[in-house]
């Protein structure tokens, strides 16, 4: 059916699902991390947390990917070369793309993540401490099961960002969907065919992802009496 | 590092390469055109698609969801590529427009941003306070009325936030440009870095005045929103015996991109 | 015995000066009530004692023991963490708006502080939350599994006052308990803070109720713009108020 390019796809889907859960791992982490810099006592670590958001926030991921693969790739080899001047390494374009990516909009969620901690009543912090808990077994009970209720519709929001934007990572050669799509395309002469089916298989990923999600995320929409026309 | 490259085709990172608009002036002009339609596009089918009727909302919807649920990267192809292949499309007197890369860049943008902003108004129509309506109605104001002076001036207005994340968003997304052989920033970032084999001072060249031009279009949006959305602005309470609070006002407007969660306000690329 | 004594507490937000140098002390078995208008300062000084609040000048000692305290730029903190941490555990403390955990159920609530910070074991904990539940008139068995969003608010602050109970704290600290409840929920919570008066528990307590004040506490402090205007016993001070300001509170409160 696929005039036998049915394989590619396939695979292609299933790295592309790699790479966006890869990277959200990394972004979840940095976020995290970066919230509660932002929301930190300390004035530097306020910043260097701003500072790196702003920039994550402030290009194009598809930019921001192309100078950190390029460019790092070369830095890489600059800093092998002074040990080892034969040396010359490469970074697989799977790595370099979760590592990227989870970079990225790790500083997009770490706004996710400080809007979502401060929406924790501070009530509930102040009781923490009050009772003698230790800053430590507050954050990490107190805070951040609370926090991820907040959290959780722009965590689901940025899987589904991160699922799109493994897109651009075709750019830079790795063999997902779209790069993939694109090759089995040119190849038949029935690119618009491809293509589609490319767009198919996001959606479907798309479709799944909320379903799923939709279960978790009704527990925390408010109701509110709706307008409509 | 050596900048000279960079300042020695500053033109052409600008403004032109002599022949055609290219760099972040193309750039500009995209984000433009293509946020410009969409608007224009959207407000139609946010109507449509808040209304009751699933005659209305269903095809909207559809629109809305196949548009939101694939990456513009993609979208793009199958304009520029795709439709290149159908013999129905080269034959006809579309084929005109559709075969240049500019024209393909401009309609990918704009479906897609029609997408996303389509579902924020909507998303804003549908919480418009009840009681807004109730009175105008109760006033005598025929529906059309309610549309043109309660709904949709309230609506837009809240939506203010939210969409002027979406047009950062259409920013960035214009360097996809680059993909389909159009000079935009980034496509010269590119092919600076290729002639002369530059992996550094091109992009940051590129990071720079995206995030230049960033900075600026927040702050257009940050006075549009003291001007018309003053009236949500939060006055400041006097401190009473309970409330430590440390001023963390949901409806304040955060000097970065605000990152709404709900439907129709989400974080796309 | 002093079970709690605050030495010339002074405190700052900006250039409002909110406490003028407050002192207090309690003994054991004492109940204080802290009455006065709002912008006072009673809160305040409650929150001072846990510091909850950073004083900007003044001594804290619970029990005899001095909580041990360094100038930063910002006002008073604890120089120890961990003798801050066990001073707390001394202090049990009632909210205004309750505070419980609300992700947590009322077991795990009551059950926390004893088992994360004084290190008792699960079991152990349990049956002392059962304990204190029963003690704020709660049936254990059927509120141990729901959510404090489940609850009144009656119900909800008597939970928080058993979370207190729990730690067996030397002095319990309330700040307001009353005040965010509605009208016929107050009296629920007032009946279990007599009975803990009437056990010996030392209190400290602020409180809009003029009825708790004068028939449960065995000293009250006025406060007025943060300085300490008239303190006694609750006969002297009710009945016999020398100070004018205090006239006119008892006045505007007692209506």
């Amino acid at each position: 059916m696929f005039y036998g390019y049915g394989d590619a796809i396939a695979t292609g889907a299933v790295v592309t699902m790699k790479v966006a859960f890869g990277s959200l791992l990394v972004a979840i982490l940095l976020g995290f991390a970066t919230a509660i810099a932002k929301t930190s006592r300390y004035a530097v670590l306020r910043a260097c947390a701003g500072g790196y958001t702003g920039l994550a926030r402030s290009a194009p991921d598809f930019v921001w990917l192309l100078f950190l693969y390029y460019g790092g790739q070369a830095a890489l080899n600059r800093i092998v070369n002074l040990f080892d001047p034969a040396r010359a390494i490469e970074i697989d374009s799977f790595t370099a793309s979760v590592a990227i990516l989870g970079i990225i909009y790790g500083g997009y969620l770490a706004e996710t993540f400080r809007g979502a901690i401060i929406s924790v009543l501070p009530g509930q912090i102040e009781a923490g401490y009050a009772f003698g808990l230790k800053r430590s077994t507050v954050t990490l009970r107190i805070l951040l099961p609370q926090m991820m209720r907040f959290a959780l519709p722009g965590l689901s929001n940025n899987w589904l960002v991160l699922v799109k934007a493994s897109a651009i990572t075709s750019m830079v050669s790795l063999n997902e969907l779209v790069f993939l799509a694109s090759a089995a395309g040119r190849a038949t002469h029935h690119v618009l065919l491809f293509f589609c089916v490319a767009g198919g298989v996001y959606l479907a990923i798309t479709t799944v992802s909320l379903w799923l999600l939709r279960g978790l995320t009704h527990r925390y929409s408010m109701g509110a009496r709706e307008v409509a026309l | 590092m050596n900048f000279t490259i960079v300042l020695e085709n500053i033109r052409l990172f600008l403004w032109t390469n002599g022949t055609t608009t290219t760099g972040l002036l193309l750039t500009l002009e995209l984000l433009s055109i293509s946020a410009l339609s969409g608007v224009l596009l959207a407000l139609p089918l946010a109507v449509m698609r808040a209304s009751r009727s699933r005659w209305l909302s269903d095809p909207v919807r559809l629109f809305t969801y196949v548009f939101r649920g694939t990456p513009l990267l993609v979208q793009m192809y199958v304009i520029y590529y795709g439709l290149a292949e159908v013999d129905l499309i080269r034959e006809s007197w579309l084929w005109v427009f559709l075969r240049e890369a500019y024209i393909c860049a401009w309609l990918a943008f704009s479906l897609n941003t029609a997408a996303y902003t389509c579902e924020i108004i909507a998303g804003s129509i549908r919480t418009t306070p009840v009681g807004e309506l109730e009175a105008a109605a109760a006033l005598g104001m025929s529906r059309w009325s309610q549309l043109r002076f309660v709904l949709l001036p309230g609506a837009l207005r809240r939506a203010l936030p939210a969409y002027s994340n979406e047009v950062i968003f259409t920013l960035h997304g214009t360097a996809l440009a680059s993909g389909i052989t159009l000079l935009d920033l980034a496509g010269v970032a590119r092919s600076v870095s290729m002639r002369y084999a530059a992996p550094y001072e091109p992009y940051i060249a590129a990071l720079v005045l995206y995030g230049l031009s960033t900075f600026v279009l927040l702050q257009m949006f940050r006075f549009a929103e003291r001007r018309w959305l003053a009236h949500v602005r939060p006055r400041s309470t006097s401190g009473t015996s309970g409330s430590r609070s440390r001023g963390h006002d949901p409806a304040a407007i955060f000097p970065i991109i605000p990152f709404n969660t709900e439907e129709g306000r989400d974080v796309r690329s | 015995m002093s079970a709690l004594e605050l030495t010339n507490i002074h405190k700052c937000y900006g250039d409002h000066e909110v406490l003028k140098g407050v002192s207090l002390s309690a003994s054991r078995g004492d109940v204080i009530s802290i009455i006065g208008s709002s912008g006072s300062g009673k809160s305040t000084l409650l929150r001072c004692i846990n510091l909850l609040e950073r004083p900007d000048a003044g001594s804290i000692s619970v029990g005899n023991e001095a909580i041990r305290l360094k100038q930063t730029p910002n006002g008073l903190v604890a120089a120890d963490r961990r003798q801050l941490e066990r001073m707390r555990t001394r202090l049990g403390m009632v909210f205004q708006h309750f505070n419980l955990w609300a992700h947590l159920t009322v077991l795990e609530n009551v059950m926390m502080a004893p088992m994360r910070v004084q290190g008792r074991s699960r079991a152990e904990a349990r049956d002392c939350a059962f304990e204190v539940l029963r003690k704020v008139k709660l049936d254990p068995q059927k509120v141990a599994n729901a959510y404090p969003a489940h609850l009144s608010g009656g119900q909800q602050q008597r939970v928080a006052i058993a979370r207190a109970l729990a730690v067996d704290p030397d002095v319990m600290l309330f700040d307001e308990p009353t005040s965010a409840l509605d009208p016929e929920l107050v009296g629920e919570v007032l009946a279990v803070m007599k009975d803990l008066a009437r056990e010996g528990r030392t209190m400290v307590v602020v409180t809009h109720e003029m009825g708790f004040a004068k028939e449960v506490s065995s000293g009250v402090v006025f406060l007025h713009q943060g300085k300490v205007d008239e303190q006694g016993d609750p006969g002297e001070v009710f009945g016999n108020c020398k100070s004018d300001r205090l006239k006119q509170f008892l006045r505007r409160a007692l209506k």
